[in-house]
Formats: C-alpha cells, sequence, structure tokens
C-alpha cells in the first residue's frame, strides 16, 4: 500500500470512529433525558393522630399478688372508669381523615432481674370501641405477641379504642417484679399491622 | 447517638406521664427512583392535642440502608398544633444497583440493560414514636409505648440502555490519529534526509 493510500485509510477510519461516538452519544443522551424523569405514584393525602389515656400512660400494672395460682388478674384499670368502663384507651383526634386500625406487642415476656419469666402466652388483651361492665370481654381475650397483632380495626375520627388487659400466673411462679414493655401502634386503616 | 438518648432520657424526666399525642400526615408513600440515585420523600408531624410533644421520628429497618440523610430524629412539636400547620420531615434515600447489566467485556464495560426482571421495590414505614416513659412501677406489669406509622415504598426504575460503544470508537480514532501522525512525522524525517542526501551530492559534484 502507498503512503497516500494508507494516510487515507487512516483518515477515514478516524472521521468515521468520530462520526459514530458522535452520532451514537446524541441518541444516547436523547434516551436518557426521557428514562431517566422521576415519577411518583401517589397524591391522596392522609394523616392521623391519636393519644392514650393517663391510665395508659402510667402503665399496665397487675398489682401485688399473693394468692397464687390464679387465672385472669385484671389489670388496676380495668373496671375503674365510667360505668364500669376501663380506663386504658386510646383517643383517634377529629384532626385525622382516615380511620385508624391498631397494633400491639408487647416486647418480650414478662420477666424480672433474675431471669425468672411469665410466659408471654399468660398475659393477654382485648379492645373495642365501646366499653361498659362487660366489654371488652375476657371470653374474647388474646395474648400477646412479640410481633404486631391486629387490636382493633376501622376505629372512626374522634372514636376510643378500650382495652382490657388479664394475667395468669402458675403456682410455681418465683415471687418477684415482672416488667415488660407493650407498645401501641395506630396505623391507616387498611395497611396492616 | 449518646446525645440523643440523653436528650430523651431529659424529655422523659421532665414529662413522665402526659400523653402528648402522636401523629404523621403524608401525600406520598412511595418513590420511584433510578438506580444509584438520591430522592426524597417529606413526611409531617402535627400536635392537635394540648401538651406539647416530643416525638421520636424513624425510619424501619428495612429502609434504614438507603436512607443518606433525615432530618430529624427527635421533633418538638407545640401543643395544638393542627393538620394544615404539620411540620415537614424530609428523609433522602439512595438507590443501590439491583439490576445487573449484559457487559460483553468483564462487569461494567459494553454493557446493555434490558429490564426484562420485576421491579425491586423495598417497602418499610416511618414511624413517629411518643417519647412518654411510663414510671418504674412497684408492681408487675408492662410499661407502656405509643406510636403512629405511615408505608413508605422505595422502588428501584430499571433504565433500559443500549451497548454503549463510544469506548471502542474512542479507541479506534486514537489509534488511528496515533499512526496518522507518526506516519506524517516519518515522511517529514525521511524526506528531510533524501533533501539532505541529494544537497550533499550536489556539493560533492560541485567540488
Amino acid at each position: 500500500m502507498d503512503e497516500k493510500t494508507y494516510r487515507g485509510v487512516l483518515v477515514t477510519v478516524l472521521v468515521l470512529s468520530l462520526a459514530f461516538l458522535f452520532v451514537s452519544n446524541s441518541a444516547l443522551m436523547t434516551g436518557h433525558a426521557t428514562d431517566t424523569s422521576t415519577t411518583s405514584n401517589v397524591t391522596i393525602l392522609k394523616y392521623l393522630a391519636i393519644d392514650a389515656s393517663p391510665a395508659l400512660v402510667a402503665g399496665i400494672e397487675f398489682g401485688n399478688i399473693t394468692n397464687l395460682p390464679i387465672a385472669n388478674q385484671n389489670a388496676s384499670h380495668n373496671f375503674d372508669g365510667a360505668g364500669s368502663a376501663s380506663q386504658y384507651y386510646i383517643n383517634v383526634s377529629t384532626d385525622s381523615n382516615t380511620p385508624v386500625d391498631f397494633c400491639i406487642l408487647a416486647d418480650y415476656a414478662l420477666n424480672n432481674t433474675e431471669s425468672d419469666v411469665i410466659p408471654l402466652a399468660n398475659e393477654s388483651y382485648f379492645y373495642g370501641t365501646t366499653s361498659n361492665a362487660i366489654d371488652p370481654a375476657i371470653s374474647n381475650e388474646v395474648s400477646f405477641t412479640t410481633g404486631y397483632a391486629s387490636a382493633g380495626t376501622d376505629v372512626a375520627e374522634g372514636s376510643t379504642n378500650y382495652f382490657r388487659f388479664w394475667l395468669d400466673v402458675s403456682a410455681a411462679q418465683p415471687s418477684g417484679l415482672y416488667d415488660n414493655t407493650v407498645s401501641f401502634k395506630g396505623v391507616t386503616t387498611t395497611t396492616g399491622c | 447517638m449518646k446525645r440523643v438518648i440523653a436528650f430523651v432520657f431529659i424529655l422523659c424526666l421532665i414529662f413522665p406521664l402526659v400523653s402528648a399525642g402522636v401523629s404523621v400526615k403524608w401525600g406520598q408513600e412511595s418513590i420511584l427512583v433510578p438506580e444509584k440515585t438520591k430522592d426524597c420523600l417529606t413526611y409531617e408531624v402535627y400536635n392537635p392535642f394540648p401538651e406539647d410533644a416530643y416525638n421520636q421520628v424513624k425510619v424501619s429497618e428495612e429502609l434504614t440502608e438507603f436512607l443518606v440523610s433525615s432530618e430529624a430524629e427527635v421533633k418538638f412539636i407545640p401543643k395544638n398544633t393542627p393538620s394544615t400547620e404539620s411540620l415537614s420531615i424530609e428523609f433522602c434515600f439512595k438507590t443501590p444497583k439491583v439490576y445487573e447489566e449484559d457487559c460483553l467485556i468483564g462487569n461494567s464495560l459494553l454493557c446493555k440493560q434490558e429490564c426484562g426482571v420485576d421491579m425491586v421495590q423495598y417497602s418499610g414505614e416511618v414511624e413517629v414514636i411518643e417519647l412518654t416513659e411510663t414510671e418504674a412501677s412497684e408492681a408487675s406489669g408492662s410499661e407502656t409505648r405509643m406510636s403512629v406509622s405511615a408505608p413508605l415504598n422505595v422502588k428501584v426504575q430499571c433504565v433500559p440502555h443500549k451497548t454503549n460503544y463510544s469506548a471502542v470508537y474512542v479507541l479506534i480514532a486514537l489509534i488511528a490519529g496515533i499512526l496518522l501522525v507518526v506516519n506524517i512525522v516519518n515522511s517529514k524525517k525521511g524526506a528531510k534526509k533524501s533533501k539532505k542526501k541529494t544537497s550533499s551530492r550536489k556539493l560533492k559534484k560541485s567540488k
């Protein structure tokens, strides 16, 4: 190949490469501009607010138990409201725009500093939007779990969700001060716990 | 972190048994973000109740690894703050690289993305927790803790693209350019040499 042809080939290759580079990148630029636009897919505004009764904020106490075994020991404020209603409740504020589902869990079983444990299955609760001498009824009691479980659904804005709590203690349970933490969570209805 | 815990502890001492309530407000619970991109979501808190509130706002564990910034861990919300005057809290996320590319060389050269797989989504929640702890009881029982939560989904968008041959074009152009320059330089050198030879011959002849 003579020198002139060789140079001609090199120049052609150089020009073609640069042309391909320009064309491919201008095409990529256009494509990316379209593809990377971010979209959102929810536009509905939701808001909810809840607050707990003073008795619930103070904690769920089962008092001093002196006779074992005992079944269904009532928490101290289960029946001391007006008309024997429970004093354990959570209000859904009227400044909400969605009904609320309530979820409940215990972080661990009641235990003392000596690592004695009252099984989680022995601590139970039930709930309802009305409360009187019967409801929330012990016949519906549900044992606590360490994962969130439903504790009231579709509680409307301005309404109240009442709770009652019970404890079973076996005869073999060592004496001591047992505690744990119970968490309540409000979510917009149908979201699930 | 220690400061936050100390702050929470002091708040619990100041407000031991007052339920100030918890609230959350949101207008968007999902974001669609391309891979390795940062985007933010805003949630709001308010306090329609007659007590000032200190609330802890946090993102659930499923999403913390992608959280790059959060405006507040503990938020003070004055009493009687209605939902119409709610306070904003922004959470920013950077999505990871989740979709595998089809590359001609190694894992990162001459790659294309066809996006034939299902969209990857990370689901979690924003939880607003009331910072009111119960007093240590002298009887057996349970302390209580209250919160509200709102769903939060981070969807990772797959951006399809064809193989980018730019690097190949640049390389070919570079090689062609270098060969051209070398060729031009060599031919100039050759021309100079032949010029010198001719002039020296002429000089000899004249002598």
